[in-house]
Parts: C-alpha cells; sequence; structure tokens
C-alpha cells in the first residue's frame, strides 16, 4: 500500500467508528441505556464543557496526573541510577522488579483509603506507584548499556568522576531513560483514571462511574472523550518531543 | 616524548580461571617515530595499548611515557579506539571540543582550534552534523579529531580503521600519515593489516600468539613522505612478506588452539 492509500484507511476507519456509534444505538443493537447514538452525545457534551461542569474534575485529573507523573520522574531517575551503581542493590531488588507489573496494584485501594484518607492523595500515590518502577528500570538500563568505549574514552581524558557521570554516563542513557519516562507518563495517567473510579470523589475517572451508575449516559460519554481526548493530547505531545531528541539519530 | 615498554605482564584472573594475556613485552618508541603492532587475535595487543593508555593495570612491569613510569592515564597521550566512539548527542564540533571543554580551555581557543583540526581531517562544512549523519569513516575521524586537537605527544591507535573496508582505510591510512608529518607526535598503532602497519610505520613489531611476547621487530626503510602508492613496489612486498613468513606461524598456532 502506498502513503495515501494508508491515510485514505486511516480516515476510513475513525469515520466507520464514528458512524458504528451513531447507527448500533439507533439500529436497536445492544443496551438501550448505555449505548446511545452520538448525537446525542455530542450537545450533551458541549453543554457540560460550557456550563463548566466538566472543568473542576478535568483539573482534578490532570493536577493528579501531573503530580504523580513528577513524583515517578523525580525519584525514579535516581532510584534507576542507585540500582544501577550498586550491584548487591540490584540483586536484592531484582526479583521483585521483574514481577512487579504482573501485580494487580489496584486492588490494594482499601489499603490506601486506610491510610490516606478519601483524598486525591491514594490516587496521586497509587499512579506514582505504577509509573515509577517503569522509570526506575529503564534508567538502570540506559546506564548499565553504556558503550565500554565511551567510558574509556572519558578515562583517557582523565575526567573527573564528575565529569564521567554528568558528560559521558548520563547523556549515552537519555533515550533509555526518555524510554522510561514515556512509559511512566502513560502509567501514570492510567494509574489516575482507573483509581479515580472507587478512590476519588473527583476527576474524569470519578466522572465516568458516577455517570454511569446514575444513568446520566450522555455524560458518561462526554466524560470518556475528555479522557480520550487527553490520552490523544499526551500521546502526540510525547512524539513530537521524542522526535526532536532523535533526530540525529 | 619517547615512551618505553619494560617487561609488561598481564594475567586476568575470574570464575576461578586464570587468563595469561601478556608474558613480558618490552618495546620502546623514539620521539617522534611511528611503530605498529601486528599480531593474532586475542594476542593481547589492545591489552598492551590500554596499559599504555593507562586504562588497566599491568600485573608486572612499567610502562614509561618521557622518563616517568605511568600511573593511571598521561596528560599527554592521546587514545583512538576501533569501536564507535564518536558522542552521538553532541556535533561533530562538540565532539572535537569536549577535551578542552572539559579541561577548562577558552570558548574561542576551543573553536579555533576544533575547527583547525576539522579540517585538518576534512570534516570541513560538516561542523553542525551529528555523528548519525555521518559515514563510519567520517565517523572515526571525527574521534581522530577530538583526541589529536588536544595536541597529545605520544598518540596510540587500536585499530582505528579496523571496522571499514580495505580502500578506505589505505584512503585513511594516506591521511593519517598527512595528519602525523604536521603533528609529529609518538605513534603507536595496533591493526592485524600488515599493509596498513607498512605503509604508516618506521618499525613493525609482530606479537606472537597468546600469552603475547614480542617474536620479530622489521624495519620499513621506505622512504618519507610517503602515501598509498608504495603499496604496489617491490621494496613494499619484501617488507610485507618479512612480517607475514613471522605473523603467518603464529596465527596458525592461534588457530589450532581454536579447533
Amino acid at each position: 500500500m502506498n502513503a495515501a492509500s494508508v491515510r485514505l484507511t486511516r480516515w476510513a476507519v475513525i469515520i466507520a467508528a464514528i458512524a458504528a456509534l451513531e447507527i448500533v444505538p439507533r439500529a436497536g443493537l445492544g443496551d438501550a441505556i448505555t449505548l446511545i447514538p452520538l448525537s446525542r452525545i455530542v450537545p450533551e457534551f458541549f453543554e457540560l464543557l460550557s456550563d463548566g461542569e466538566l472543568i473542576p474534575h478535568l483539573l482534578s485529573t490532570g493536577g493528579a496526573f501531573v503530580l504523580s507523573f513528577l513524583l515517578a520522574g523525580v525519584t525514579g531517575v535516581p532510584l534507576g541510577y542507585l540500582l544501577w551503581r550498586y550491584e548487591p542493590l540490584k540483586r536484592t531488588l531484582d526479583p521483585y522488579l521483574t514481577t512487579y507489573y504482573a501485580i494487580p496494584i489496584f486492588a490494594f485501594y482499601p489499603l490506601l483509603l486506610a491510610i490516606f484518607g478519601f483524598n486525591i492523595l491514594p490516587v496521586v500515590v497509587i499512579s506514582w506507584a505504577w509509573a515509577v518502577v517503569a522509570v526506575v528500570l529503564n534508567t538502570a538500563i540506559g546506564f548499565g548499556e553504556v558503550p565500554r568505549v565511551l567510558i574509556k574514552v572519558g578515562q583517557s581524558m582523565n575526567l573527573s568522576r564528575w565529569q564521567l557521570l554528568s558528560r559521558i554516563f548520563f547523556p549515552a542513557a537519555v533515550p533509555y531513560v526518555f524510554t522510561g519516562l514515556k512509559l511512566g507518563m502513560v502509567y501514570s495517567l492510567i494509574g489516575v483514571i482507573a483509581s479515580e473510579f472507587v478512590l476519588s470523589t473527583q476527576g474524569l475517572g470519578y466522572l465516568v462511574s458516577y455517570n454511569y451508575t446514575n444513568f446520566r449516559t450522555a455524560a458518561m460519554y462526554s466524560a470518556m472523550f475528555l479522557i480520550l481526548f487527553l490520552a490523544i493530547l499526551l500521546n502526540w505531545a510525547l512524539n513530537s518531543i521524542e522526535r526532536r531528541l532523535y533526530e540525529h539519530g | 616524548m619517547r615512551l618505553e615498554v619494560k617487561e609488561v605482564r598481564k594475567t586476568f584472573s575470574g570464575k576461578g580461571q586464570e587468563v595469561e594475556a601478556l608474558a613480558g613485552v618490552g618495546l620502546a618508541v623514539a620521539e617522534g617515530e611511528f611503530v605498529s603492532i601486528v599480531g593474532p587475535s586475542g594476542c593481547g595487543k589492545s591489552t598492551l595499548l590500554e596499559i599504555v593508555g593507562g586504562l588497566i593495570e599491568p600485573t608486572g612491569g612499567e610502562v614509561l611515557i618521557g622518563e616517568e613510569p605511568i600511573n593511571g592515564p598521561h596528560p599527554a597521550v592521546g587514545l583512538v579506539f576501533q569501536q564507535e566512539s564518536a558522542f552521538p548527542w553532541r556535533t561533530v564540533l562538540g565532539n572535537v571540543e569536549f577535551g578542552m571543554e572539559m579541561h577548562g580551555v577558552a570558548k574561542g581557543e576551543r573553536r579555533e582550534r576544533s575547527r583547525a583540526l576539522i579540517e585538518l581531517v576534512g570534516l570541513k562544512g560538516f561542523e553542525d552534523r551529528y555523528p548519525g549523519e555521518l559515514s563510519g569513516g567520517m565517523r572515526q575521524r571525527v574521534a581522530i579529531a577530538r583526541t589529536l586537537v588536544m595536541n597529545p605527544e605520544v598518540l596510540l591507535m587500536d585499530e582505528p580503521f579496523g571496522a571499514l573496508d580495505e580502500q578506505t582505510r589505505l584512503i585513511l591510512g594516506d591521511e593519517l600519515l598527512h595528519i602525523w608529518s604536521e603533528t609529529k607526535s609518538t605513534a603507536l598503532f595496533i591493526t592485524h593489516s600488515i599493509e596498513e602497519a607498512t605503509l604508516l610505520s618506521d618499525r613493525v613489531i609482530v606479537m606472537s600468539a597468546r600469552p603475547g611476547t614480542i617474536k620479530k621487530v622489521v624495519t620499513v626503510d621506505l622512504e618519507r613522505p610517503r602515501d598509498s602508492t608504495v603499496v604496489g613496489t617491490p621494496e613494499f612486498g619484501n617488507i610485507t612478506g618479512e612480517v607475514w613468513q613471522v605473523l603467518r606461524e603464529e596465527s596458525m598456532k592461534t588457530l589450532k588452539g581454536q579447533v
């Protein structure tokens, strides 16, 4: 397939999906309470947006996401460095780290509620915990993968330990660290939305579950669209940063 | 600055096994002399170069740079490696400036010296490119310029053109001869190519199969300045023939050891 027909097919998929959202409910296929046509969702979405009902939830989700992601970056990169630097630490933690993502951390939400109470804190903690390990692992791998020869260049130039770390190890590890941050960002968002279903009285995740249980279907879809929009925006931002980072690849 | 290697031995130990890499190597390179070392693969020639560069400590013996025994990398010694070593995150200019930047040389001087070296290695016009945008041969020139810009009195090169094809290697050999004739540094060059060693050197040292020792020293009495057109002369053939005779025997030993 050539580039033009690939692009055409992509648009066709989107248009087909939108059409399905309209046609399937109208044809009476599926549950009439949770499946409503797009033409009923869109006006409701704009109404909710304009009367400001969505804004506090958007801010709450955005704030929790930014906070948990920043925390994951600020703690994850140094922890990754330590893990690489101290072999015994790595050997001790390795089995925990490699099985980490096999554990559905969300199952422990009652514990977090008991510790932090019913506010934004458990949401941030669970999202941080979900994101930080990806940052730690990728940072540690990045430092470990620095080519020996680059280190030898630095040593032969009589660089200090600090110069060796900041001018050779760190820039050489950046692509891996960035991969970790990228994963961490996505995990943060997933963590925030998923934990808002049960851990919060605010945020887009909460809004989806609240509107669902109260049969406000159009409002539920509005929250979903906002989440989708947020994820797409994030993905676009990450890709453009990455392109800039690797354009000299 | 002269360089001397005195009875250098190196044994690597690990996992309860000991491997003797170098069994007493002695050699001297006079000031401004160009000496090459050839040897069968695994004979410890790279190890020897890293010992001279102060990156590895020998098990026994010592290395003198000038009249002083070294204790770690010597500031007057520059190293060029076989593997890709240009920093991919820096431009050509950024790479060449790196050493001076680390040692606090003022920006104006850094620029000036780097631009001169970039021109010398034939990369003028590529100052703002990144290594990922260059060919393998050009990347190796960046690494060479980055080392030469520090004005090393002793230049150590570990198969700098080893990853390149034969034509590129001979052309870069010509360029290296030209650059070296301008810098007048003392040079120790490691290669597995007999032609390259003969083309470049005043003397070619042949190392034995592991554990490495010096098997033979061949003097290259071809006139300087030279370039790769000498490759076709009978004198050149005589010298490479003499080197090959010894090297063949040692390479056979290595091969037999592997079978």
